[in-house]
Formats: structure tokens, sequence, C-alpha cells
């Protein structure tokens, strides 16, 4: 089938558009410039491997070489129209084709698995790296400088401090990292954990305590937050987050923000229930071995429960231990199985209590 | 001389916009990025095709493995840059490692723009004529060195000179065939027009920010003309204050009710807006055209201005 076509041709060398004739075959197109067809001129021969085609408004544009230099256009609704673009369609089999061929639902479909996928990738491998690369020794030299930033305007309580870290050392609170236990002079309810082997406690939960055992389930829960490098875990899980949000966003000084924001709010952290929990029962495990009766974690929880002002402001114990019902619920079913079994009271233990009264 | 007008149309579609976006959005996150100039080819080679001057299209001829060629160097040099960057600081030379990164990133950014408008020009065709960009890259070096210091020197104010000065410069070294592009915008005029704009904006409580957009736009349009041996064609703006706020507005709704998914129907509806109120009147005569620009290949400058996000200065 070669039937000649009269087309506007562009030739690449002045801009206007020339009349040519053109037809085509299986192999490609030629073009004859002029309006009648003369066996003697020369034709022009473009093989469909170096044309393409697009389509703009009512018009097709068969570009005949890479530089788009020659070309010529026709009519969508010219009666040809359909026969020549078949050629260039069944040379068009690349996989952004054949996915530009689908419907925007599917498409946006396929996005958002992939995302899905893409965010689930990274906020699991991103944490599980981190845990394997940070090393305990380099955590606790990390968390030595937040510390002693942290302490900047604080006043320390040297004596109770002393006596609290005696404490601490008759318990055996960790196998890798160095507890040290300060104690602040602050009429807050509070005490908080910094990665690496730092426990704070102010003056006020001291207060609130009224027992050996319920400071022991104190520092079991702080010392399990350390233990379980639960700071860590959730730095490098919003970490994570951070990443994929400043990728899509484009801005990876966000990453490094996220970063120093937890690094800051670590006083107030807010771990989830879940993490809560976990520090709750290994702090129950470090208490069963010391020798302690896990219901002290009990008494602890009802004990500042009871001590939570009712006034906003001053509750950050509770705001940063939050569900304490639920939490006393899980430390009463932890303790079932050591209903009947006896643990001997401390002297070392109570005796230091007694001085830090 | 035979007098003529025209005028831009966009025929492009927000909906085909959005499945080319989705399409390079899976290939280059399932190829962690490096589909991207591939991605960035289809893209610019929708918007030139859909773009039409005097019934032609425009048609972008660069291709997906130039650009990736530039992708690669671009990223080995910027990398290589920061590496430096990071050993110095990490051996306690923070000091020096800025200094030295902003010294790099000084004449890295005018020989990118360089190479990027020698690029994407030489990729630019209508009508089977060539576009081209005839700067010379050490003029612009130097142009944009002496504009920064005078900036910081004069704490901001000679900004407007330096931008102008460089618009100018890029503008008036663009050619298509024969044709030559200029620019006469000037930094008095821009600076007391963005002054303008700024007070009479806090004024009318940020009312007047769409006529500001507008004087804007009519100050880069108005002061652009082609000349060709001794005709010549002036472009005007006809966009009004009223149709920025208009656009303006739509588009920020748009975005906000489809939480970002319109983006695509807003840059599309931007592109047909602007390409809507440009006309060209004058002497040329188009079809007369000659092919006079070579081609170039070396995509290097697009891809490092990609890298370091500041798109295409104009």
């Amino acid at each position: 089938m070669e039937q000649i076509q009269l087309v506007d041709f562009f030739d690449g060398m002045q801009a206007g558009a020339k009349q040519a004739l053109m037809y085509y075959n299986e192999q490609g197109i030629s073009i004859q410039l002029g309006a009648y067809w003369n066996k003697e001129a020369t034709v022009l021969f473009f093989p469909y491997k170096q044309c393409s085609i697009q389509q703009t408004g009512n018009k097709f544009f068969v570009f005949l070489n890479k530089n788009a230099t020659n070309y010529f256009s026709f009519y969508i609704d010219a009666p040809y129209a359909s026969s020549l673009t078949q050629h260039f369609s069944q040379k068009n089999n690349s996989i952004a084709a054949s996915l530009l061929k689908f419907n925007a639902v599917s498409l946006l479909l396929m996005v958002l698995v992939l995302f899905t996928g893409v965010y689930w990738s990274v906020a699991t491998v991103v944490p599980w790296a981190g845990l394997k690369l940070i090393k305990p020794s380099s955590e606790t030299e990390l968390g030595e400088k937040m510390y002693q930033s942290m302490m900047q305007g604080e006043s320390v309580d040297e004596r109770r401090t002393a006596l609290l870290q005696q404490f601490s050392k008759e318990l055996k609170l960790s196998k890798t990292y160095p507890i040290k236990v300060t104690v602040l002079k602050n009429k807050e309810v509070n005490a908080y954990a910094i990665p690496g082997g730092n426990i704070v406690v102010y003056t006020g939960i001291l207060k609130a305590i009224k027992s050996s055992d319920e400071l022991a389930a104190l520092l079991g829960h702080e010392a399990a937050h350390i233990n379980e490098r639960h700071s860590l875990k959730s730095v490098l899980r919003s970490a994570a987050t951070g990443l994929i949000v400043s990728v899509v966003l484009n801005d990876i000084s966000g990453i490094f923000s996220i970063i120093v924001e937890n690094a800051e709010g670590l006083r107030t952290m807010h771990f989830s229930r879940k993490i809560e929990a976990n520090a709750d029962e290994r702090g129950m495990q470090l208490l069963v071995n010391n020798h302690i009766h896990p219901l002290a974690m009990k008494r602890l929880m009802q004990r500042l429960k009871e001590n939570t002002p009712e006034i906003p402001g001053a509750f950050s114990f509770m705001l940063s231990h939050p569900a304490t019902d639920e939490r006393i619920k899980h430390a009463t079913e932890f303790a079932i199985p050591y209903k009947n079994s006896s643990f001997a009271p401390n002297p070392v233990l109570d005796s230091i209590w007694s001085e830090l009264k | 001389m035979e007098y003529n007008k025209y005028s831009l149309v966009f025929k492009g579609s927000g909906f085909e916009y959005f499945k080319i976006q989705l399409v390079n959005i899976i290939l280059t996150t399932i190829t962690l990025g490096l589909y991207y100039p591939w991605a960035k080819a289809r893209t610019l080679h929708y918007f030139y095709g859909n773009t039409v001057f005097n019934d032609q299209p425009f048609v972008f001829t660069g291709t997906g493995s130039e650009m990736f060629k530039g992708f690669i160097k671009a990223f080995l040099l910027l990398l290589s840059v920061y590496a430096i960057v990071v050993y110095l600081a990490l051996n306690e030379q923070e000091l020096v490692g800025f200094v030295l990164l902003y010294i790099v990133l000084a004449l890295i950014i005018p020989l990118a723009i360089h190479g990027s408008y020698r690029y994407r020009f030489a990729k630019t065709v209508w009508s089977g004529i060539r576009f081209g960009y005839m700067g010379d890259k050490w003029e612009l070096l130097a142009l944009c060195i002496k504009g920064t210091f005078l900036t910081i020197f004069t704490l901001g104010i000679y900004g407007a000179w330096f931008a102008m000065n460089l618009r100018r410069y890029l503008l008036c070294n663009i050619k298509i065939g024969d044709a030559r592009f200029s620019y006469k915008g000037v930094g008095g005029e821009y600076l007391w027009l963005n002054i303008k704009g700024y007070f009479l904006t806090v004024l009318t409580l940020g009312i007047y920010f769409f006529w500001w957009q507008k004087d804007l736009f009519a100050y880069f349009i108005n002061n652009l003309r082609l000349t060709k041996d001794d005709q010549t064609m002036l472009l005007r703006s006809t966009a009004t204050g009223g149709d920025f706020f208009s656009l303006i507005f739509t588009n920020l709704f748009l975005f906000i009710f489809t939480l970002g998914l319109a983006t695509p129907w807003i840059i599309v509806r931007s592109m047909r807006f602007i390409l809507s109120n440009i006309t060209l009147d004058g002497t040329i005569q188009f079809d007369e055209l000659k092919q006079t620009q070579a081609n170039y290949n070396d995509a290097t400058g697009e891809d490092i201005a990609d890298f370091l996000d500041f798109g295409f200065i104009i």
C-alpha cells in the first residue's frame, strides 16, 4: 500500500513549512519535496527506527530524526492517520510506555503500594542497622554529653546523689551499661533515664516514695529503659520517619532537626505504652533478680498515682508515664507467680534508704 | 514590512500530566532515583510538545541517557566536594571546610547555569529550528562573583541589579536560528518595583500582592524582544492583577482541598495562564528563520542545577 500524500514538511534549514509528498511502507517514510511527484528527483528515506510521533491538539507531528529538525504534520482525522501511527505504537514497548497505558486509578494504587513498601522497609531497616552500628560504649559516651548539657542550671543534691549511687550499687541493674544516678533538687515528682547509663531522680519523687522496695522498683524501671535502649530505638524510629519525610519533601536538614528535637525532649519524653509496659516488665525482672518482690513496682505506681497533684503543669511523672491503671494491672499480673515466694528484706538497702529519707 | 501578531498556546491537560507524573514516580522509586533523568526528559518533552507557537509545537530533543551521563558526572563532582568538606570537618578544620564549600559552590553555580542554558536551549527546537545559548562561561562567572560581593557589601540592595544583570546577560545570549532575544530590564526599576510592591502589600494587608506579581511578570515580559536583521518582535504581558488573584487563589484551594494531589493540574493551569498572557507583535517573518545554532549534548550543568535545587533560573 503506497499512497502518496501531500504534507507540510519542515526541512530544518528554514522555519517555514514546505509542500512535500510523503509515502510510507513497512520500513519507513519517504519524502520528496514539491507538490508533484517527479521520478527523477531525490527521495529522502527515513526508517521508523529514527522517527517519533507526537500528538499536539488535533495534529500529529512525525519527527524524522532525533534532532527534530525534519518533520511533517497532518491532522488526526486524515484518512491514513491510523495506519501510519500504528507503525509507531508497535515500536514503543518500553516499561514506561506500558505503564502509561494503565488508567490513573491503577497507577495511583501502584504508587501507594510502593510508598507503603518503601516506608515499611526504611522504618524497619534504619532502626535495625542503627542498633547494630551504635555500640553501647558510644551510646554511653553520647549519653554522658547529653547528661552534661542537661545538668546545666540544675542544682544537684550531692548528699543524696552519693547515697542513691550507693543504693544502686547494691542492686544489679545493668550488665552492659555503667549506671550512674543523680539526685536533683526539684519538687516535681519525676525521674528519667538518659541513654548510656545516667538516671536522674528528683527529690520530689524521693519524698513521695515510702519504702526501699519502691525506690528499687523506680531504679529498675529506669534502668530497664537504658538496658532496652528505648531512647535510642525511638530516636532511630523518628529518624527513619524523618528520613522518609525529608526525601519526600526534599529537605535533608529535617533529619538533623528531628534528632536534635529528640535529644532535647528526653526529659519529657513520651514513650509509647508498649515501651513503658516493656520497661515495667524488665524492671520487675530486675527486682526479682535482686531478690525484691516485684509487687514493689505496683506499690510504686500506686504511690505515684496518689502523689500526682491535680494542678496541671506539675504532673511530670504521670505525664511521661501514662495509663497508670493499666500498668498497675499489668504489674499485679506479673507478680502472680511470685505470690508464695518469700523475699528476705535487704538490710543494706534499708539502711541507705533511711538515711536518704 | 508586514506587521503580525502572535500568541502562545498551551495544549497540555492536567490529567495526562498527572499520569506522566505517576509513571515517573513509580519508575524513579523502583530504581532508587536512577530513573530521574528519564523522568525529567518525559516531563519536559510533554510540556514542550504541548506549547504551540504559530501552529507549530516546541520540541525538547534532550534524552534521558544524555541527562543520565550528566547526572552521574554532577553526582560524582558534588560528592567529592562534600567528601572533602566532611573530611576537613572531621579533622577539626570545620571553618576551612565551610569556606571551601561556599567558594566551590559560588564557582559551580554560575558554571552550572551556563551548562544548563547551553544544553536546554540547544535541545529546544521550534519549527525545525534550534535555539541556542551563546553566553561565555567566564563572563557569567565574573558577573556572578561581582554580583555576589556587591550584594553582600550593600546588605542586599545590589541584589536587584545583580538579578537584572544576570537576567539580561542570559536572555541577550539566547537565539532561535538567526533571531536573537534581548532584555532591557535594569536594576533601579526592578528595585523600585519591589519596594513599591512590598510596602503597598503591607499597607493593603496583602491585597496588593497580586498586583505586585503582575508587575514583576510584566517587567519580565515587556522588556523582552526578539530581533532578526532589521525586523523586531515585541513581547507583551496581558495579565492583570485580578487574573493573578484568581490564578493564585484557585491554585491554593485546589492544593489544599486535594491534599496536594491536584499539583499536576495546578502546574498545567499556571502554564496555560502564563502562555496565554503573552502576546508577540512585530515584523519578524518567522517562516524565514534560518538554522544557525549547533547541537550540544552535555547535560552536566543541567544536572548540577537539579542537585543544588535551583531549577532553571531566568
